[in-house]
């Protein structure tokens, strides 16, 4: 056997593995994709919720969502959920806040039971909406 | 005695089975670390390399190239255990000498968590690996069984303070192993070979591009980057007996990972570091699949029940 035949067949293999094995794929970890308000950045007025996208469905019960101030007092309303078609957006809502440093915080438990967890900061530039 | 040890054993799995939070393959808090290509990672996973390929640098002997697999099982959320395999092809150095290929000597290993620090993003594990002496063809493996005792960590550098935000995304993860062969001498006559102990460690340095756009900055990388970790590996290998004793063979490979939801495709230069360690640059490439995510209903399943909080 030589090495390209070898590698060709590998290859082949691998392929037709992956095509097997895709079609069966229901369920991951779940990583954030992006979020509203965007992670790092600074907001000209205070925003009425955060939002973030996952790439994955969550499980309700067990992912949640919280804003800091820099006092490190919670700010939002308490009202974290899970929501979209496919369960994949977590968010909370927020009341007017005033200008400063915001972080948020989340937890994501995924249909597949891994926990992932991360953080962010953004920023207020202006009082009001 | 051996009451005492079954009842050790059932209290251990019990003990480690009442962990309740799953940890992922290569989760710890926040960060994601993804398999290395060239050193072993510190975490117990359910995980296959699907494929690997290694094209390394041509040495005094000649140039290897092998492909393989490697799948890991965890027996409970901090334990795991795995089996390798490869098939290798060598081309010697001397004129004269024709190529020549066969099966590897098979791998097995076992990894334990010791510890995990969430806040820290840092783990630390050991392991036991075990190379099937004499199962491959002398050709081209070896006929003596290696027992390699091991270490492995790894931290994210996610608590470095945020004057320095930028470095946050950047992890380290390393390994030191001891490679015992069982015996001192193989063969005899003028096939007789002496057995070398060596130590093997080394370090990767990596970069997460999905930790920077989801913890520091959204920079609005779209795909393929936003999944993206840049790596540089080292891994040294160094003989603590026989003639060869103390001549590190040392290499820096470079390279590139992306991990997607279930998959994750990697590609690395070799190149050595010094004379000992060869010519010229080799390649390394990684397909890896990540088995519990694909299929969760029979890779989160263990004798000793489902990991994870669906067996609550």
């Amino acid at each position: 056997m030589n090495i390209l035949r070898a590698f060709h067949s590998i290859v082949l293999l691998t392929s037709l593995v992956s095509i097997a094995v895709f079609p069966a794929v229901s369920e991951s970890h779940a990583f954030p994709v992006r979020s509203e308000p965007r992670v790092g950045w600074t907001v000209g007025t205070s925003p009425q919720k955060v939002t973030i996208w996952f790439d994955g469905e969550l499980e309700p019960a067990f992912s949640s969502v919280a804003v800091y101030n820099s006092a490190k007092q919670q700010v939002d309303k308490g009202n974290s959920r899970v929501t979209g078609s496919d369960n994949s957006v977590l968010e909370v809502e927020l009341p007017a806040l005033a200008a400063g440093n915001y972080r948020v915080y989340w937890k994501a438990l995924s249909k597949d039971t891994h926990v992932t967890e991360g953080d962010f900061a953004f920023t207020i530039a202006a009082k009001g909406r | 005695m051996k009451q005492l040890s079954v009842i050790t054993l059932g209290m251990f799995f019990t003990a480690a089975f009442l962990v309740t939070e799953v940890h992922a393959h290569g989760v710890i808090g926040k960060r994601f670390i993804p398999s290395t290509l060239t050193l072993e990672d510190p975490f117990p996973s359910d995980e296959m390399d699907l494929f690997t390929f290694n094209r390394a640098p041509k040495d005094k002997e000649g140039r290897e190239t092998s492909i393989g697999f490697e799948f890991a099982k965890r027996l409970t959320p901090d334990l795991a255990l795995g089996v390798g395999w490869e098939y290798i092809f060598f081309d010697p150095r001397e004129a004269g000498e024709s190529r020549t290929s066969g099966a590897g000597n098979p791998e097995f290993s076992v990894k334990y968590a010791l510890l995990r620090s969430i806040a820290h993003e840092g783990i630390l594990s050991v392991g036991l690996g075990v190379e099937a002496g004499g199962v491959g063809p002398k050709r081209v493996a070896e006929r003596v069984t290696t027992i390699s005792p091991a270490v492995f960590f790894g931290k994210g550098f996610g608590d470095l303070p945020d004057s320095v935000n930028f470095f946050k995304p950047f992890s380290i993860t390393g390994s030191f192993a001891v490679n015992n062969p069982a015996n001192r001498f193989t063969g005899s006559g003028d096939d007789k070979e002496r057995n070398l102990t060596t130590l093997s460690y080394g370090l990767a340095l990596m970069y997460s591009i999905p930790y920077l756009q989801s913890t520091i900055k959204d920079f609005g990388l779209g795909a393929p980057m936003d999944r993206m970790f840049p790596v540089v590996e080292f891994n040294l290998e160094t003989p603590v007996s026989g003639p060869e004793r103390r001549r590190t063979t040392a290499f820096a490979n470079p390279g590139l990972i992306w991990a997607g939801k279930y998959i994750q495709l990697g590609v690395e230069a070799q190149v050595p570091m010094n004379n000992v360690s060869g010519k010229n640059v080799g390649v390394r490439g990684l397909v890896h699949v990540f088995i519990d995510d694909i299929w969760p209903n029979i890779f989160t399943w263990t004798p000793w029940g489902v990991i994870g909080p669906t067996s609550r």
